[in-house]
């Protein structure tokens, strides 16, 4: 990432340049925050703002999974900016509902990857794979290129579908899926 | 979602956005280049209270604020930054001048357009990576116009959106990359076509080959035909045990009943039989010769045609595909177009001819027998295809699961030592048994199917020789046919039904040929690089004066790598190019290679625009020395003198002196016939690096690129070529990327890059004295020549 960030107010970073060499040391330990100091909250203008008591507010929380495939729903990294961590939170299921409900808000939308729930049709046509499918955010209809480099597989049966704008979409389970969705890759795999 | 509305300095906005648009004369009016706003959004946007301007530019994306699939719009209009949904509620509301900041934030799989403001900062508006290229860009743009307005920029931006994704013009369909033709325009049998046209050179032989398949298919049919008349006219004719038949025979028939004794008519039709197959092996033999002649030549045809063509293309095509990809457009690809020529084409031709003529035969000697033999076709034709096409989709995947196998064992011996070192032998077995039996199961499944249905396949082929059998025979008994006429049918049909059990197969193998034929036309079809298309620019003579104007690039268009470089460089002066890795030193250099064009700004050489100049005059009087020197297979005299190949020895041998690599290359007992083979294994890497400062010194280019030249060898080795480079840079324009600073201390000015943008310019000692980048940069560079020097004392 190159981008640059001039506008951010945060109350955590410090200047490099100031640091005491007893801060950089605490910087390689790894922070595991406590589900129950943190309050999440929607901002005036609809960023998520995060307080950890009696400590710091960051007025614009930036989340990541670190384990996106394995344990999406733990194990999640939360930052003051695109470089700069606060701690990972290990269970947000530890959280209460309201703060939850942000905190997977942030994550939907740092997420995209919409996961494919049914294929309609699976179309060839000059080497370019018309797919029609059904997704969790809505019904869509995607070309790929090339279906052997742009189908990765992550054993045992989870695929990664890329199309030929850079878009990525999920199949969880192949073998899950109905019985014409899974004819209609079954015959393409 | 309510309107955020960011109304504070209201009044002061209105005020900027008359002198914006006094400013904004020069640049183009963006409209109708990016997506058109519905009127529906444009007029509800004007019915709200809040003051509404022009249109500047609107962009759609296709994902909404909860994220799903739908339509929301981003509208700059001159005073204001909305987005809007899909149904015209206006989602935010924010005054251009209370921006201070945009960008395209990249996240998985999609992007977020993130605004700065005043009052903190806004999540705008959500879209899918394929819009990600607009959005890239209108940040860029409005970032751009916002430094603009602040002063940081001289000149407003320029309104340039590329499209970025690239389809055909005429169906829409979408292409790899701006080069590539479009699959769908060429079509099928246009790309069979084309193949025919590398046939076009030998087209005499090929008529040939066609002559002798036409003969040879007639002589095979010949045969079964004797065979009849060996049965009816000689063997039952003078069988003593039977009856004589009765009389229905040929005219060849009553030629062989004539013929006294019968053990000469016996005699001679064998005869006719042997030299008949004597004939046919001749035209089988002549055949596949010429068939294999032709495809050879046409293959290589190919292949040479498509090389040639690949040296001619933008590195941009490079870039897209992986090495891997590009040595199988040659090799493979060219491979199996050539199979299918040589057997393919052959096969084809042979088996339809037969096909048909055996069929025309048949129905000659018995219509309405032959019309029985038709009914199992359907069922050998679909039963085959269904059974190839199982047996096919298993073998694949059972060859995937080989492949994976391969790869485990190829993972565990490369990294043998930090298996060993972890004690991890015992998880590598288990790993690799796991896919062992993987992949025996998928074998054996494949094996068993392939058991269990080829037998019944083959019997559809059987069940029309049973139908022959018995209807054929019902006519015997009947008297109406002969038993040779029955012979001879069956052998027939055996050579009829042959080609039917291949059909799938070959449909198959030639759809995928056909394939490998349109990949290789889309190398050849690829766009090549401008050389000189007559209106570029000749410069023969290139003084070395380069100038680089808000010049913008990135390898994706949305994702700038370079920002707004300005920097004029005087003919000689050598440039030093400092910055931390990333920040787009060598995108720097790829540029002024020409390697690529840029996206936005300028880049002159000698005044001239680089997009004018004929490109065979600048590479010409570029020289490049790089980190990882690469050497190609031949002798290092080949090597010196790989951009001169016409250079003396003297000249190579004055080169080398000049880039100290003459005394170490005299000490070899081959001299300079050394061989270095491939990737110059048996020389050092300092050695390597002086014989391509050598090659850059009889080169002698005007403007010199050196990359990291020396940061892969030891002090001592160093201090050599670093002898070599002074000699080398003198009197030329040079640009030298250096990690270690202390190589650069002979630069007349270092430029110095973060994060894309040039931030710093000037001598050593003016940087050193401003505190900046680069004085950090050397501070740190210091420390830790300071610890190394200090571990080499305890060392000792």
């Amino acid at each position: 990432m190159q981008n640059e960030n001039p506008g951010v107010q945060n109350t955590s970073v410090k200047e490099k340049s100031e640091r005491t060499e007893s801060q950089e040391q605490e910087d390689f330990a790894q922070r595991f925050l406590n589900a129950s100091e943190l309050t999440f909250t929607r901002s005036q203008v609809g960023t998520a703002r995060l307080e950890i008591r009696n400590e710091v507010c960051h007025l614009r929380v930036i989340v990541r999974r670190l384990m996106p495939l394995s344990h999406p729903e733990q194990y999640i990294s939360l930052a003051a900016d695109e470089d700069t961590e606060i701690g990972i939170l290990v269970n947000p299921s530890e959280l209460a509902p309201e703060n939850l409900k942000i905190l997977n808000e942030e994550l939907d939308k740092r997420y995209f990857t919409p996961i494919i729930q049914k294929i309609y049709r699976v179309k060839e046509q000059f080497g370019i794979h018309e797919w029609e499918v059904q997704t969790e955010r809505g019904r869509v209809t995607f070309l790929v290129r090339g279906l052997n480099q742009n189908i990765k597989q992550v054993p045992p049966a989870r695929l990664f579908v890329t199309d030929v704008r850079g878009n990525r979409y999920d199949i969880p389970d192949y073998r899950e899926l109905d019985a014409q969705s899974f004819h209609q890759i079954q015959r393409h795999l | 979602m309510k309107p955020i509305n960011l109304l504070a300095g209201a009044i002061s906005n209105r005020a900027y956005s008359i002198t914006l648009k006094e400013d904004m004369s020069t640049a183009d009016t963006p409209t109708g280049t990016l997506d058109e706003l519905p009127e529906s959004i444009e007029a509800t946007l004007k019915t709200l209270d809040i003051q509404f301007e022009e249109v500047r530019f609107a962009v759609r994306s296709d994902v909404n604020s909860t994220g799903s699939y739908g339509e929301e719009w981003f509208v700059l209009t001159d005073a204001a930054i909305f987005t809007v949904a899909g149904e015209g509620e206006v989602l935010h509301y924010v005054p251009y001048q209370s921006v201070l900041g945009i960008r395209a934030e990249t996240v998985v799989d999609a992007g977020l357009l993130v605004l700065e403001t005043r009052e903190g900062t806004v999540d705008l508006i959500r879209y899918s990576n394929g819009c990600a290229a607009k959005f890239g860009f209108v940040a860029r743009f409005i970032g751009d116009e916002i430094e603009f307005r602040e002063g940081n920029r001289d000149e407003p931006p320029i309104w340039d959106y590329k499209v970025e994704e690239h389809s055909c013009k005429t169906c829409e369909l979408p292409l790899a990359d701006e080069y590539s033709p479009c699959p769908a325009c060429t079509k099928k049998h246009r790309v069979m076509l084309r193949v025919l046209t590398y046939i076009q050179p030998y087209r005499g032989r090929v008529l040939l080959y066609i002559l002798f398949v036409i003969v040879g298919t007639l002589i095979t049919l010949i045969t079964p035909y004797f065979s009849g008349i060996l049965i009816d006219d000689i063997l039952l004719l003078n069988d003593a045990t039977t009856p004589t038949p009765d009389d229905q025979t040929t005219w060849l028939g009553n030629i062989f009943r004539a013929i006294q004794p019968a053990a000469l008519a016996l005699t001679i039709a064998v005869g006719t039989l042997l030299v008949t197959q004597v004939i046919s092996i001749l035209f089988n033999i002549l055949q596949s010769r010429l068939a294999a002649w032709l495809t050879f030549r046409i293959a290589a045809n190919i292949r040479a045609h498509v090389y040639e063509h690949l040296h001619n293309l933008s590195i941009r095509f490079f870039d897209k595909r992986t090495t891997g990809t590009v040595i199988s457009h040659i090799t493979e690809d060219s491979e199996r177009l050539q199979d299918f020529l040589l057997e393919g084409m052959s096969f084809l031709s042979v088996q339809l001819f037969m096909f048909f003529g055996i069929g025309t035969v048949l129905f000659f000697l018995n219509w309405q027998l032959a019309c029985f033999i038709l009914i199992p076709i359907p069922l050998i034709i679909f039963g085959a295809g269904w059974f190839w096409r199982k047996v096919r989709s298993l073998w694949h995947r059972a060859w995937r699961r080989r492949s994976k196998l391969f790869d485990v064992v190829n993972d565990s011996v490369s990294g043998i030592r930090v298996v060993r070192a972890f004690g991890q032998q015992r998880g590598e077995v288990n790993r690799f048994g796991s896919a062992n039996i993987d992949t025996r199961d998928y074998e054996t499944k494949a094996e068993l199917i392939w058991a269990t249905y080829y037998p019944p396949l083959m019997f559809t082929v059987q069940f029309g020789t049973l139908i022959v059998w018995y209807v054929g025979g019902l006519d015997v008994i009947g008297g109406t046919m002969t038993l040779g006429t029955l012979m001879m049918f069956h052998i027939y049909l055996a050579m009829f039904y042959e080609p039917l059990r291949y059909v799938s197969p070959l449909i198959n193998w030639a759809s995928r040929s056909m394939t490998a034929a349109e990949r290789l036309f889309e190398v050849i079809d690829s766009q090549p690089e401008q050389f000189d298309d007559g209106n570029l620019k000749a410069m023969p003579n290139i003084v070395g004066e380069v100038k680089f104007h808000n010049m913008t690039f990135g390898y994706d268009a949305h994702k700038p790598v370079l920002r707004d470089i300005n920097l004029h460089v005087k003919p000689g002066e050598m440039i030093g190019l400092v910055g931390h890795s990333g920040a787009g030193k060598s995108t720097l250099i790829n540029l002024i290679c020409r390697f690529y064009t840029p996206d936005a700004g300028r880049l002159e050489i000698d005044g001239e625009d680089i997009k004018q100049i004929n490109l065979k005059d600048l590479r010409r009087q570029i020289g490049v020395v790089l980190q990882e020197p690469y050497l190609f297979s031949g002798t290092i005299a080949e090597n010196i003198s790989y951009a001169n190949p016409d250079a003396s020895m003297e000249q190579i041998i004055t080169a080398s002196k000049a880039a100290n690599a003459h005394e170490f290359i005299i000490k070899f007992p081959d001299g300079y016939d050394t061989e270095v083979g491939e990737r110059g294994g048996s020389l050092s890497g300092g050695e390597r690096q002086r014989i391509s400062i050598a090659r850059a010194i009889l080169h002698n280019p005007c403007i010199l690129i050196l990359d990291e030249a020396t940061s892969s060898v030891d002090v001592e080795t160093e201090k050599k070529i670093q002898q070599a480079i002074d000699r080398l840079v003198q009197n030329r324009t040079t640009f030298a990327i250096a990690h270690r600073l202390s190589t650069l201390r002979n630069a007349d000015r270092l430029f110095v890059i973060e994060k894309g943008k040039g931030v710093e310019c000037g001598s050593h000692e003016e940087l050193m004295e401003k505190k900046g980048i680069y004085y950090k940069l050397v501070e740190t560079q210091r420390e830790s020549a300071n610890v190394r020097a200090e571990a080499q004392i305890v060392e000792r």
